[in-house]
C-alpha cells in the first residue's frame, strides 16, 4: 500500500470456483473468463478503480449480494485510510530447511549482484525450493541455482521422509493455526465482531445454506 | 481417502504424489498432515465426492483422493 499516493492492491481471495472472476468483473467493469469449472483463471487479473480519492488495484475476488459492493469498497478504503505501518510476518520453517533457503538465498544474491535486497533473494529461494514453475522458468538461464536447487531438494527430502514443498505447506499452515488461535481470542475478548465472519461463511464456502441474494451463490 | 465412508471425519497424513503441482495445489488448499478431514456428500454416481476441511468444501474426483492418505481422527 502507499499511502502518499493513495494507491492500495485489494488481493481478494475465494474458494476455487466461488465467483471470483465474477465478482471482479463486476468491480471493474472487466470482461475476465468465467467458466463453471475449477482452473479457469489462469492468470490474476489485476485492474485500477479510483473509489473516494484512492486507487484501487484489484487482484481477484470473493462472490457477495449487490449491497456488499458499495460497503466493500468502503470498507477497503477505510482499513487503508485506518492502517498503520507494519513489518511482514515471518514465517520460520525448519532448521535444516532454514539454513538450505539461507545458502540458496546467498547464490541468488551473488547471481544477481546485488541487483536483488536480502527479502527478494529470500522470497526467491523459498519459492525455488517449493518448486514454483513460474520462479523455475524465470531463473532458468541460471543452470548452476537450478542444479544446486534440485540436489538441495534431493538432499532435505531424503532427510526428511517428505518432499521440500510438504515442509513448507505444513510450516505455513502451522503459522496460519498460530494466528487464528490469536485472533479469535481477540474476537471473542471484542464482543460481536465474529458474528459478520460467521454471517459471511455461508456465502464464502458456496453452500446451500447461503440466504444473500447473488444468484450464483450454492 | 478415496475409500473413506460418507460422513466420516479422519486425519491427513500425506499426499501420495510424485506430481508436483497436484501436490501443491492441493497442499495449498490446506490438505497438509494434521488437517480433518469430514467426507460431506457424493455426486449421484458415487464420483466425484464433497470434502469438508478448514470451513470449506472441496470437490475431488475418487481418482485424485486416492493419493490422499489418511487415518481415522
Amino acid at each position: 500500500m502507499d499511502r502518499t499516493r493513495k494507491i492500495v492492491t485489494v488481493a481478494l481471495v475465494g474458494n476455487p470456483n466461488s465467483g471470483k472472476t465474477t465478482l471482479f468483473n463486476r468491480l471493474t467493469g472487466a470482461k475476465a473468463p468465467v467458466g463453471n469449472y475449477p482452473r479457469v483463471t489462469l492468470t490474476p487479473h489485476r485492474r485500477e478503480i479510483s473509489h473516494r480519492g484512492w486507487t484501487l488495484s484489484v487482484v481477484e475476488t470473493v462472490a457477495l449480494s449487490g449491497d456488499g459492493f458499495e460497503t466493500l469498497l468502503d470498507a477497503e478504503v477505510a482499513a487503508a485510510e485506518a492502517a498503520t505501518e507494519h513489518s511482514s510476518a515471518k514465517i520460520t520453517y525448519d532448521s535444516h530447511l532454514e539454513q538450505t533457503i539461507a545458502r540458496v538465498s546467498g547464490v541468488i544474491d551473488q547471481i544477481h549482484a546485488g541487483g536483488l535486497d536480502p527479502a527478494q533473494c529470500h522470497w526467491l529461494s523459498i519459492k525455488l525450493l517449493e518448486g514454483d514453475d513460474e520462479v523455475l522458468t524465470r531463473e532458468g538461464e541460471h543452470t548452476q541455482l537450478i542444479e544446486q536447487v534440485r540436489r538441495e531438494r534431493t538432499e532435505l527430502a531424503r532427510n526428511h521422509g517428505e518432499e521440500v514443498d510438504t515442509m513448507i505447506a505444513d510450516a505455513r499452515y502451522g503459522f496460519i493455526h498460530g494466528l487464528l488461535e490469536e485472533t479469535r481470542t481477540m474476537a471473542v475478548a471484542a464482543g460481536g465482531s465474529g458474528d459478520l465472519t460467521q454471517r459471511l461463511d455461508p456465502c464464502s464456502t458456496a453452500s446451500s445454506a447461503c440466504r444473500c441474494s447473488w444468484r450464483r451463490c450454492g | 481417502m478415496a475409500d473413506v465412508a460418507l460422513g466420516r471425519t479422519v486425519l491427513v497424513q500425506k499426499i501420495a504424489s510424485d506430481e508436483t503441482q497436484f501436490r501443491q495445489r492441493l497442499q495449498s488448499m490446506g490438505v497438509v498432515k494434521g488437517t480433518q478431514v469430514a467426507v460431506d456428500h457424493t455426486a449421484p454416481l458415487g464420483d466425484p465426492r464433497v470434502y469438508a476441511l478448514k470451513g470449506y468444501r472441496l470437490t475431488l474426483r475418487n481418482a485424485e483422493a486416492r493419493h490422499i492418505l489418511v487415518t481415522p481422527q
